[in-house]
């Protein structure tokens, strides 16, 4: 399972989506969210439902692919859901739509880092965020941390992978047993983990040390432009939001 | 062209300045050499490597990069143009989505204009035989194409020194003679400084000039042909040594280099 994290992998691909600048993905995506805990009706979950459908269809990501990066998150799905039933009391429309906002949000999340290279997520923050450069938020280094921590999901899952690989060949039993013995199984996975991850961060400083990062004032090779499909983007998630908002106020 | 001196520096990990890594070390790297350092484990070739363009400052004496001192902070921007340093691990030293934005990396701290990054993404892709493959992610290389990667990254900012820190040893031998072949380009063809730290003895043939390290000293200092007469000492220390070296000895010969013919016996070897 541990294999299956989807969050921060870049997957190749054609789709319009693809094309969009982040700016207008990262918007869209928060505005996204926005929505999914507006709505309140089934008006409101049919047009989340559909935008999503929308989105997936241009991204060309299937999804078999999408249900793979909601593996690891189905737990904490269900035990939502199931709180929801017994102590909310909640009834089985308003479940379905818990259920819902915490799987949408996984989806459209999956949807913009599957389609967005972490350069240019990061890019795509800096950029988008350039007003808090006013206030001397260390904009630029977070966008960066923000990229290099999504490159290094992919490297620390396999990492991890192969860990519990040689753990398990040495005879441990990770992820069996019940809920307290399987949380005491991972340790002999995360201790090494995290040995490895600094590690590595460690030398990755070094590395970007020796290659000036911080060294003076810095260039951007490839400037961020808005394309054909950016405005109809932005406009496509800001009527979702507006609907949203009006099946929240007046319907 | 960058010259690198290393007057009796000493280096610690420690506040106890007894427990040196690095002792009494003296050293001077000429510009053009290709100086391979070897050394068994814990014998300090890392620490050195970390000393010559300032990611380590000395405790004790001084490393100076064409008269610039490392222990002055406004001479480090200087010293790392002059001098770039690779690790060992190039997935650790990736922070691109796709080669070409890899290697853009530096050139982009140093702040250069577009144009200018491009050619010098395209001229280092191009030395190291990844130009074809700029679009790509980083992820889908293999082993001996992410070092290469690696060197590309670093000479994109136009250093007059390369060191590598045992940057050849997660490689297989194709890899590895990869490397070494785009190594002794760039030290014959544009004359940059070589300094290359390895645990292949191999690799030493490439070179000019071998240091031997033990206990965070010189042992043996000298010529390809020098350090290697010294086979019996160098594996008393548990090193390698290069086959041609290790079949004299069997046979009793005296150990006679060509030094002009070993490139090209190393051309025609796989390892």
């Amino acid at each position: 399972m541990i294999r299956d994290v989807t969050l921060g992998r870049y997957k190749e691909g054609e789709g319009i989506l693809y094309q969009l600048d982040p700016r207008t993905k990262l918007m869209g995506l928060l505005l996204y969210i926005i929505a999914l805990f507006v709505f309140k009706s089934f008006f409101g979950f049919a047009l989340t439902f559909v935008f999503f459908l929308i989105v997936k269809k241009l991204s060309h990501i299937t999804l078999s692919y999408m249900m793979k990066g909601l593996k690891p998150v189905i737990f904490i799905v269900l035990f939502a859901t199931v709180l929801n039933i017994v102590v909310g009391k909640n009834n089985w429309e308003k479940t379905l739509f818990t259920l819902w906002r915490m799987i949408g949000a996984v989806f459209a999340s999956n949807i913009v880092t599957l389609t967005t290279r972490p350069r240019e997520i990061s890019d795509g923050l800096e950029k988008g965020l350039s007003f808090l450069g006013a206030i001397h938020f260390p904009l630029h280094e977070t966008a960066t941390i923000i990229s290099l921590s999504f490159r290094f999901i992919p490297i620390l899952t396999e990492e991890a992978g192969r860990i519990m690989d040689a753990q398990k060949s040495r005879g441990a039993k990770i992820g069996e047993g019940n809920i307290i013995e399987k949380a005491k199984s991972v340790m002999p996975l995360i201790i090494p983990l995290f040995i490895s991850a600094f590690r590595r961060s460690d030398e990755l400083a070094l590395a970007m040390d020796s290659r000036l990062y911080g060294s003076g004032k810095r260039s951007v090779w490839k400037k961020l432009e808005y394309g054909v499909y950016d405005k109809y983007g932005y406009i496509f998630a800001i009527l979702l939001l507006i609907l949203t908002i009006v099946d929240r106020c007046f319907l | 062209m960058a010259r690198i001196v290393l007057d009796n520096c000493s280096y610690s990990y420690s506040s106890h300045r007894e427990d040196k890594t690095i002792t009494g070390f003296s050293l001077t790297v000429e510009a053009g050499s290709f100086v391979s350092i070897i050394g068994p484990n814990g014998s300090g070739k890392s620490t050195l490597a970390k000393l010559l363009n300032g990611i380590y400052v000395p405790t004790e004496g001084s490393v100076t990069v064409d008269g610039l001192d490392t222990r002055e902070k406004n001479n480090i921007g200087e010293i790392r143009r002059k001098v770039a340093i690779l690790f060992q691990n190039p997935d650790n030293q990736i922070v691109g989505d796709t080669v070409e934005d890899d290697v853009a990396f530096g050139p982009e701290n140093l702040g250069l204009e577009s144009d200018e990054i491009t050619r010098r993404v395209e001229s280092s892709l191009k030395k190291v035989g990844l130009f074809e493959k700029r679009r790509l992610s980083p992820n889908t290389l293999s082993g001996g194409e992410k070092a290469r990667l690696g060197i590309a990254g670093i000479l994109a900012l136009s250093p007059e020194v390369l060191v590598l820190d045992e940057a050849t040893a997660m490689l297989d031998p194709k890899g590895r003679k990869d490397v070494m072949e785009i190594l002794h380009n760039l030290w014959k063809n544009e004359k940059k400084t070589i300094i290359l730290i390895t645990h292949h003895p191999q690799e030493t043939l490439y070179g000019e000039r071998i240091i031997v390290m033990d206990k965070g000293r010189i042992k043996i200092s000298g010529s390809v042909e020098e350090v290697y007469r010294e086979g019996e000492t160098l594996k008393a220390m548990g090193l390698g040594l290069p086959t041609y070296v290790e079949l004299s000895l069997l046979i009793g010969e005296r150990v006679v280099f060509d030094s002009s013919s070993l490139y090209s016996i190393l051309e025609n070897k796989d390892d």
